[in-house]
């Protein structure tokens, strides 16, 4: 494992116990197993920290899954019932919108101008609107923090001669 | 020192990666996406976008959204006249005969487009990384002449990258697999189906470097290709069920691919799936939903002739490279259609090699440029490429249990201490049996290496703190001590070789301890209940002695037949049993605590020695324990 490196040619002296040559190869040596052993503590924290992670996307998963379960629920009570349902169904789209809003999920924004950013245009139409305007939302963009989880799907404007 | 990235600069989507500690890590960009699509785009309102928001804008301005730039890259405008009817932006001729794109009022040579895309790589590589980025390996198609590769290495000096090397998108992902370290003399096939291009190339490995005896392919042939057969079967299958035309209606589109893509991953690993998309569209009589079911058989039906389609340039490439199927030593796939499973079944159907696995085939090509990246700047020195204990260590413990301390895989060198104590009062000397293993049980695996420990003084079980470290140099050799820090006194044993097991031997240890796993399993139930119990037990056995003088003879004579119980069935194997006895020795004992309290607190009595005996239990050390080696 001891690689030579390039050293300065010292001739040996006499004295042994001082010959810088053993002392020099004797750090180097110091110094290279104190490297490997870094590199390898790197290594090994490195697959712990990926363990961790795994495990806590497996935990993460576990708590979202708990707070949709009454949703399921719901929805099964909702399909053994005979008649209108209408109601039932506007609570369950509520209760499962909170409990989504409690994991940070957020409506990205469609009034206005389209934005490329948030956004995703599935059709450019004319219409008496500005060029550019958002003319129909055909589904809701989600943000999750800060981040676009899936644009919304619109219709933009192309104006009036488009 | 500044970070290498490599750059997968793609046709449809481009990757980025560089090594942290020596491994390549796939930057993800500023959106979070691990691939950034490879569209420009010059909005009317004067702003330029890269990437995902360029992409989605496209249909509102499509004439000035520039993808595909890289059929472009080095060409002259006489080339390109197939692919320039293509695309829905103006290419026209430039000085020399140069190909330009004309967008938003302004010509842009292909360069400056490319540069686009690598500027905004490198700004989101930066953010991540926290530091500037200037060097960088960039891959081409292996075809790629020399005007082309020129042109790639301009745009990197436009986004103001330092273009270390371009290297060939077959070889970056031959080096992902670290196919150079194979030794001379490979030949290998890379199979590249990415998104709209199909690649396939032949390299040959000869004294480090990887040269390209052959390429063929299909420039216009990929996943989009797959994804459209799905969406037109479920449209005609829609058409068919309820009469209505799906593809005219671009949301009800955009579910059938996004639908159509996620069927498609399922079907990888599963034989059927289930495609449901409610409401699909509306009609006077209410709203019609869309409930199909895909087989992996009828995916591979919709999909057999574009499969068929990857035949003939593969075989093309074996032929022009002058080799037979049966002289490939390596197949790479690269690009996410060759998930499929019908795709790697057609890869080995005509090389007779399974693939190589493991690396994302997305990323794989990034992560081979980043390797070259590191081999580049000497980052990856062969004194720290670094082995793995391919088998966990540790010692024997109480009752047969293989204790680990290093966990297989583990980067050496490495090393790891824990403190263990006796099993026994007065125990004299301890056993270090040391094993190497993935078996719960010590029977079922190696032995390495006994010494014992002596001269351990006199002292109740569990007091004793014997501290056991395990060293493993670099070149495998383990150092193993155990030392008993309440005298000093160490013992120790060198074992060398002991990583130095070949795969055979690796992979039959392994085999053996799954086979044994069952059985060892339940052996150490057993070791466990009888631990346990023997534990409470001794515990039990000495808090009672030492307030038998507050307790009432029966009481104390009841949790002493329970003892004696629970000691007569701990030989018998019979977790239930042990268990049960267990249970039925703490129960008596808390009652017994109980009274012990409340005549302790009838006496006005401070009865923190009665508490600090209750939770008298040997927490300091670990709860693994040595098995006894000489009581007397």
């Amino acid at each position: 494992m001891s690689e030579p490196q390039q050293e300065e040619q010292v001739e040996p002296e006499e004295t042994v116990a001082d010959d810088p040559l053993i002392t020099v190869t004797r750090e180097r040596d110091e110094y290279l197993d104190a490297l490997q052993r870094l590199k390898a503590e790197f290594d090994n924290y490195r697959k712990r920290v990926a363990r961790d992670q795994q495990e806590l996307a497996v935990r993460a998963h576990e708590r979202l899954i708990r707070e949709v379960l009454p949703v399921l629920d719901d929805l099964e009570r909702a399909l053994a019932h005979e008649g209108d349902m209408e109601e039932g169904v506007r609570l369950i789209h509520r209760q499962l919108s909170e409990s989504l809003a409690r994991e940070g999920l957020t409506e990205v924004e469609t009034d206005g101008k389209f934005d490329p950013h948030t956004q995703e245009a599935l059709l450019s139409q004319p219409s008496d609107q500005e060029e550019g305007a958002v003319i129909q939302v055909l589904q809701k963009g989600y943000k999750l923090g800060d981040r676009v989880l899936r644009p919304a799907r619109v219709v933009v404007s192309q104006g009036a001669d488009g | 020192m500044a970070k290498t990235i490599g750059i997968d600069l793609g046709t449809t989507n481009s990757c980025m990666a560089t090594l942290e500690g020596g491994e390549p890590t796939v930057i993800p960009n500023a959106e979070g996406g691990r691939t950034t699509p490879s569209v420009v785009a010059f909005t009317k309102d004067g702003q330029r976008l890269v990437g995902a928001p360029a992409k989605r804008q496209q249909v509102t301005n499509p004439e000035n959204t520039v993808f595909s730039i890289k059929r472009f890259m080095g060409r002259k405008h006489g080339e390109v006249s197939e692919e320039m009817t293509i695309v829905p932006y103006k290419v026209d001729e430039g000085p020399n005969g140069d190909v330009r794109v004309d967008v938003a009022g302004k010509e842009y040579a292909p360069e400056e487009i490319s540069a686009m895309i690598l500027q905004k790589l490198k700004a989101d590589a930066e953010a991540y990384l926290g530091e500037s980025v200037s060097d960088a390996v960039i891959t081409v198609p292996a075809y790629f002449n020399n005007a082309q590769r020129e042109a790639t290495k301009t745009a990197g000096s436009i986004a103001g990258l330092n273009v270390v090397r371009i290297i060939n998108e077959p070889t970056a992902a031959a080096l992902a697999y670290g196919l150079d370290k194979e030794g001379a003399d490979q030949t290998i096939l890379v199979f590249d189906l990415g998104g709209g291009t199909f690649d396939v190339s032949v390299l040959e490995l000869g004294d480090g470097v990887f040269e390209v005896k052959s390429t063929n392919g299909d420039n216009h042939l990929g996943g989009d290709n797959f994804d459209k057969a799905i969406v037109d079967w479920m449209v005609a299958e829609f058409m068919r069920d309820q009469g209505i035309d799906l593809s005219k209606d671009p949301m009800a589109l955009q579910r059938l691919y996004e639908a159509g893509e996620k069927a498609k991953i399922e079907l990888s690993s599963t034989m059927t799936t289930q495609i449901n998309l409610p409401f699909i569209t509306a009609t006077p009589e209410g709203p019609k939903h869309l409930d199909l079911s895909l087989t992996r058989a009828k995916l591979e039906e919709l999909t057999h002739d574009l499969l068929e389609r990857t035949v003939g340039p593969t075989k093309k490439a074996l032929e022009d490279a002058g080799l037979s199927a049966s002289q490939i030593e390596h197949v790479v796939l690269v690009g996410g259609m060759t998930r499929m499973p019908a795709v790697q079944a057609k890869v080995k159907e005509i090389t007779g090699k399974d693939p190589h696995k493991g690396v994302n085939p997305d990323e794989v090509v990034a992560v081979g440029a980043a390797i070259q990246g590191g081999v580049l700047k000497g980052e990856v020195k062969d004194v720290l490429l670094l082995d793995v204990t391919p088998l966990s260590l540790g010692i024997e413990t109480k009752g047969g249990v293989f204790t680990p301390l290093i966990e297989r895989n583990t980067t050496i060198p490495t090393r790891k201490s824990e403190i263990f104590s006796t099993a026994e009062d007065n125990q004299p000397s301890v056993q270090v049996h040391v094993l190497q293993g993935e078996s719960e049980m010590a029977t079922y695996n190696k032995t390495l290496g006994k010494f014992e420990l002596v001269g351990i003084p006199p002292a109740p079980r569990g007091t004793p703190q014997i501290e056991v470290s395990f060293d493993i140099d670099a070149n495998g050799i383990i150092n193993v001590s155990a030392k008993d820090l309440g005298t000093g006194n160490e013992q120790q044993v060198r074992i060398e070789g002991g990583s130095g097991l070949s795969q055979d031997e690796i992979d039959r240890m392994m085999k053996e301890a799954d086979a044994h796993r069952e059985e060892a399993t339940r052996m150490r139930e057993v070791v466990d209940a009888r631990n346990n119990a023997e534990s409470l037990a001794y515990q039990i056995e000495k808090s009672l002695q030492e307030n038998r003088d507050k307790l009432d003879s029966s009481v104390a004579s009841t949790v002493e037949g329970r003892i004696m119980e629970l000691r007569g069935v701990l030989e018998s194997g019979d977790v239930n049993e042990i268990k049960a006895k267990t249970d039925a020795l703490q129960q008596a004992w808390t009652e017994a605590a109980q009274a012990l309290y409340a005549n302790a607190s009838a006496q006005q009595q401070t009865s923190s020695a009665d508490g600090d005996s209750e939770a008298s239990d040997d927490e300091v050390v670990e709860d693994a324990e040595y098995e006894v080696v000489d009581d007397k």
